[in-house]
């Protein structure tokens, strides 16, 4: 149950390149995917990227991720996180 | 070890060692669940939420999730959903195996890092998952990398000498990476927990189904029928000749047999896939009157789905991954801390980074010690 972190390269060169997800910034090891361009969302795992990401994908992960971190806060109005899925017609009682 | 779950998770590991022995291990596995996300939802917008997650170990999460769909929508898979799980199932262990094998081992050993295997890998495997041509061929370039052609009697027979040969020759990259590893594994992280069998599949997932439903804590400690199992390569590999000789001999599995597995179960994936044979995937699951569940078994073992679902959508959903058996409570990676003894802190920090990686590369963890 790893979450994989959608990170947008800075900087880059053979091996490492410097990626940034709102305002995080790591080092990632480049060695699964090559060097990427500046500007590539990468899919990071610790510290390798491990797949390179189409901005759509990066966008759809990115909010996944932040609407699990707006669960665990508590917060209950989720749908934003999911924009492009049909919304739930109805809402069950949470248990 | 009591602060907020991060979401991407983490193990924490706690350690009393009086300078010389390890005396009290802590294993503590958090993750967040998805059912807050899921909740009120259809079922089939988990297919949708769940992979975006866990996109990691993606395809045995999205395999679940199908799954899981399929119970609920027709009461079981069916057979050709199956053969395709499998096969990206297959496809997913390999690309795991040769990760770990090629990029996380060599770094901690200091030897070169070998990223072609699992780089070309990655590029092809939408194509790989259909064209078996293609995949047959690049299994046969990669296991002859990896393997050699020279004194591999080992790979399908108890024969440690064959092994130690090979080790020993040194012919490829892998064989000169696991010959500087034998040492410093041999011995580290024993555990005298039983394995987990293929054939206790279906019977925990009968047990497991009302216990999800239950037991709110299941799935962040998780036994079957009261007893806490060693889950992935290694209980997968244990009938295998050369591990069952090993482990008659040894008696408990250690952190170089962890690994030995992984090896075995990456040149029998990649010889299965160079010979066209199909792939078999270990899959059980139940339906009940509300809730369903699907478990498989994945590259770092069973990985288990659970939902309960009401007309007007999803109740609760919750995941129990194979790190929650391995980082239990009462585990096999607390009993193999518990045999560790180092004469100093950095290198007590280096044999629970070897363990560690031996028993699951894929844990991150943070590591307390506490001197007593």
């Amino acid at each position: 149950m790893c979450l994989g972190i959608p990170m947008q390269v800075l900087e880059t060169d053979e091996c490492v390149a410097l990626c940034e997800r709102r305002g995080e910034r790591r080092r990632l090891n480049m060695m699964l995917i090559g060097p990427q361009p500046v500007g590539t969302w990468v899919l990071a795992l610790q510290d390798h990227a491990r797949e390179v990401l189409t901005p759509e994908q990066a966008r759809q992960i990115d909010e996944a991720v932040l609407g699990l971190e707006a669960a665990m806060r508590g917060e209950t109005d989720l749908d934003g996180f999911f924009s492009d899925l049909e919304l739930p017609s109805a809402v069950g009682p949470p248990r | 070890m009591t602060t907020a779950i991060p979401a991407e998770g983490r193990v924490e590991l706690r350690l009393e060692w009086d300078g010389r022995v390890v005396q009290r291990a802590e294993v503590r596995s958090r993750r967040p669940q998805p059912a807050a996300l899921l909740t009120g939802r259809a079922p089939g917008q988990a297919r949708a939420i769940i992979p975006r997650l866990y996109s990691l170990c993606g395809d045995a999460q999205s395999v679940a999730v199908e799954a899981l769909e399929a119970v609920l929508r027709s009461g079981a898979p069916d057979s050709n959903a199956i053969a395709d799980w499998a096969e990206r199932i297959r496809l997913e262990n390999i690309r795991e195996h040769l990760w770990r094998l090629g990029l996380d081992w060599p770094r901690v050993v200091g030897e070169p890092q070998q990223p072609a295997p699992v780089r070309e890998l990655l590029g092809e495997r939408t194509r790989f998952a259909t064209d078996r041509e293609a995949a047959g061929n690049w299994a046969g370039k990669t296991f002859a990398d990896l393997f050699g052609h020279a004194n591999l009697a080992w790979l399908e027979n108890p024969e440690p000498d064959s092994l130690a040969q090979w080790l020993e020759e040194a012919p490829t990259p892998l064989a000169g990476l696991l010959a500087r590893l034998r040492p410093r594994l041999t011995g580290l992280g024993p555990s005298a927990l039983p394995f987990f069998r293929g054939r206790d599949l279906q019977p925990m997932v009968q047990t497991a189904l009302p216990r999800l439903q239950s037991d709110p804590d299941f799935h962040w400690r998780p036994d079957h029928q009261g007893q806490v199992f060693e889950m992935g390569p290694l209980p997968r590999q244990a009938a295998h000749p050369l591990i069952a000789a090993m482990l008659a001999c040894q008696g408990v599995p250690d952190s170089w047999l962890r690994v030995l597995a992984r090896v075995l179960e990456l040149a029998g994936a990649l010889d299965s896939l160079q010979r066209g044979i199909e792939p078999r995937l270990g899959i059980a699951w139940q339906r009940g009157a509300h809730e369903s569940m699907v478990a498989l078994e994945m590259v770092r073992g069973v990985l288990m789905h659970w939902q309960e679902a009401v007309p007007d959508g999803i109740r609760d959903y919750r995941i129990v991954a194979p790190t929650e058996w391995n980082f239990h409570p009462e585990g096999p990676a607390r009993e193999g801390l518990l045999q560790l003894q180092a004469p100093d802190e950095p290198q007590l920090r280096e044999m629970v980074t070897l363990q560690v990686m031996a028993l699951d590369p894929c844990v991150q963890y943070e590591l307390e010690i506490l001197h007593a």
